[in-house]
């Protein structure tokens, strides 16, 4: 079954980019957004099975917006990974890729860690 | 000051010597030459105590102006005049009222002498002085005084017939005469101006002064040659003798004992005590200003070498902090490119390719993994002031960190020696970022050694720990500023690491700048010259403090990380 996943990010190539990485695969839908205050929007419409946040965006930060989400009751199951610039691998890996108890990805993310992350995530 | 007025008065010290005619030979008639024959033995007295003019040394000779003179004749009249020895002036005097004695070498011309003893002329002419603390101008002033005069002598007689009222002290010789006014026991001593000096000097007496006695016709102390009453031929023949002394032998004999007179104030011992403690003084103050001056050099250097430490501190800081916000602003705005062309390279390795892109893309994932390297040396750096601090042991840390690079070891046969002291105390830690630390130190040594397979040389590793005290060497290393920091380090033991490699060494421009942010001396691409600079930071965070030098064999690397013990450590 494919799963549907939801891109924000103020980069539209890069997010266009993750799209076709992915959908190429056969097992994801995937739908992008390239302002975080759209996002909340996207995702009632979308309704995703898994959300992957940029984290700083000029409008509306990452957190911002997985904060709204979380207060739709209809929403605040959806898993969500922060996809950042401003931390680096290596600390990635001495968090436990985990901010806040956030999970999150350190730009730049490869596409099998995109693919590893949802499938651990959604089974 | 007393010498110079020593030199003043023997300006007008009068000794007169009789004017005599050249030196000729001397001719004495049949009747004094039978005489002389028919008078074997002539007996002389000289006053045993009585310098300048005569005196018996310690050594037992007689010696002074008047023994010369005395000599003089002898050897004129080829004749020697038997010694007789009394025991003071008095004695003598009354051994030739006696008729014991025939001759007195110098004695003073008086009336009362006259009727039992012949003079000669004068040849020794002196003048007369009062000799006190206070000034007294004349003798007048005396009357009432205690005035000491040498027995007998003829002060003694002249003071005496002066006033009544003068309470006269004997004494036995000037000597103690001007000991006595010296110390206050008589307020005066009439004596003369050559013994006054003689003794002032010798004495090194100098809280006297001394006036010239004035009030006299015969202020002045004529000395001849007294020969009893009843051998007028002898007084005749002396006085020959005397008449024929030439006026170089008197002046030599001037010179031998009125030295005084030629002496200046310089050579004047007192004189010199004097110039030789001030020389002293002077010699302390220049010493001292000396030190002082050079203290204050020092101090000046250390201040000075203090002031461009603190400066380069500054300047480090502030690069640092200028690289901490240009790099967090920069890492977002270049992760976002190098995500899209991660995506995009990740893209292409899809699509069926040949060779020569597969290559390609490959080099360009390897480009992106690259640039992120750079990106997270600057992010690193950005952050590196927040330590996650908790109790920890540095062994825990070194050994954790041998085992992630592990692979690295092996793959160029790097050996590993560790000399841990398990009794080490904890220290307050941010555990990640001293492995971080020692991770980059183990690389760097692993790089550094490289090529020693090459050069055929065992590539090893050596780490200790153990609990030390800070040597002077160690010291100059660490260029500690504040004397706060040096007691943190100094006062008690300390941990100290050291990390010591066989690699390639620093040339003199990496021992200096290795810890400065962007300093590499790897390949390009290979290094951001920022792993030495951040670990120096966290080390610097711990209170620690971290040197790298060549060894002094110059076979590799000795690292040395200091670790000072305080409560406050690491927070």
């Amino acid at each position: 079954m494919t799963k549907k996943i939801l891109v924000v990010d103020d980069e539209p190539v890069l997010t266009k980019m993750v799209k076709m990485n992915l959908e190429r695969t056969g097992k994801y839908i995937v739908r992008t957004e390239n302002e975080g205050s759209k996002a909340l929007q996207a995702t009632r419409e979308f309704k995703p099975d898994l959300i992957f946040m940029d984290v700083m965006m000029p409008d509306m930060s990452g957190d911002e917006v997985i904060a709204e989400i979380r207060d739709d009751p209809d929403l605040s199951s959806i898993p969500y990974v922060f996809i950042t610039a401003i931390v680096s691998k290596a600390e990635t890996e001495e968090m436990g890729s985990t901010i806040g108890g956030n999970e999150f990805l350190a730009k730049p993310v490869k596409t099998e860690e995109l693919i590893s992350t949802i499938e651990r995530i959604l089974g | 000051m007393t010498s110079i007025k020593y030199f003043l008065i023997f300006l007008f010290f009068s000794f007169i010597l009789e004017k005599t005619s050249l030196a000729q030979s001397l001719e004495l008639n049949e009747e004094e030459q039978l005489w002389l024959d028919n008078h074997p033995v002539i007996k002389i007295s000289y006053d045993k105590n009585f310098p300048p003019y005569e005196w018996k040394t310690n050594e037992g000779n007689y010696q002074g102006i008047s023994v010369d003179y005395i000599q003089l004749i002898e050897k004129q009249l080829k004749f020697k005049f038997k010694k007789i020895e009394h025991k003071n002036w008095s004695q003598v005097l009354k051994e030739f009222k006696a008729g014991n004695i025939d001759m007195l070498s110098a004695i003073a011309k008086n009336d009362s002498r006259q009727k039992y003893m012949l003079f000669t002329t004068p040849y020794i002419r002196v003048q007369g002085v009062i000799v006190s603390s206070k000034e007294y101008k004349n003798l007048k002033e005396l009357t009432g005084e205690k005035v000491g005069v040498v027995n007998d002598n003829y002060w003694d007689e002249l003071v005496s017939h002066y006033d009544n009222d003068i309470k006269i002290i004997r004494v036995d010789n000037a000597k103690s005469g001007i000991e006595l006014v010296s110390i206050g026991a008589i307020d005066a001593m009439v004596t003369d101006l050559g013994s006054v000096t003689y003794h002032i000097q010798e004495d090194s007496i100098s809280n006297l002064k001394f006036v010239p006695v004035p009030l006299f016709q015969n202020q002045k102390l004529e000395l001849s040659i007294g020969i009893r009453k009843d051998w007028s031929i002898l007084q005749a023949i002396i006085q020959k003798a005397i008449n024929n002394i030439s006026k170089t032998e008197k002046e030599q004999i001037d010179k031998r004992w009125l030295k005084v007179q030629e002496i200046s104030f310089w050579q004047d011992s007192g004189f010199q005590n004097k110039v030789f403690i001030l020389a002293l003084i002077i010699i302390t103050i220049i010493a001292m200003i000396l030190f002082w001056n050079r203290s204050l050099k020092l101090q000046v250097q250390r201040r000075s070498d203090e002031l461009e430490k603190a400066h380069k501190q500054l300047i480090h800081a502030e690069k640092m902090e200028s690289i901490g916000r240009l790099s967090a602003g920069v890492a977002h705005e270049v992760k976002n490119p190098l995500a899209i062309l991660q995506m995009s390279v990740d893209y292409l390795k899809g699509e069926d390719n040949d060779e020569t892109i597969i290559t390609i893309l490959d080099d360009m994932d390897d480009a992106i993994a690259r640039a992120d390297k750079v990106i997270k040396g600057l992010l690193d750096f950005s952050r590196e002031k927040d330590l996650q601090v908790s109790q920890g042991h540095i062994n825990e840390v070194i050994i954790k960190s041998i085992r992630l690079i592990e692979h690295e070891l092996k793959q160029h046969n790097v050996a590993i020696k560790t000399s841990l002291d398990d009794d080490l105390p904890d220290l307050a830690m941010d555990f990640n970022r001293l492995t971080q630390v020692f991770i980059n130190l183990f690389m760097n040594s692993v790089q550094a050694m490289y090529e020693n397979k090459l050069k055929n040389c065992a590539s090893e590793i050596e780490i200790s720990s153990s609990m030390g005290i800070i040597t002077q060497a160690d010291l100059l290393r660490m260029g500690l500023q504040s004397s706060k920091e040096k007691r943190l380090f100094t006062q008690q033991p300390i941990i100290i690491i050291k990390i010591i490699d066989t690699g390639h060494g620093l040339d003199s421009n990496s021992e200096k700048n290795i810890f400065e942010p962007f300093f590499t001396t790897k390949p390009m691409g290979e290094g951001t010259g920022l792993g030495l600079s951040v670990s120096k930071t966290i080390i610097n965070l711990h209170h620690g403090i971290i040197t790298m030098h060549n060894r002094s064999d110059q076979t590799g690397v000795e690292v040395t990380i200091y670790f000072a013990l305080k409560e406050e450590q690491g927070k």
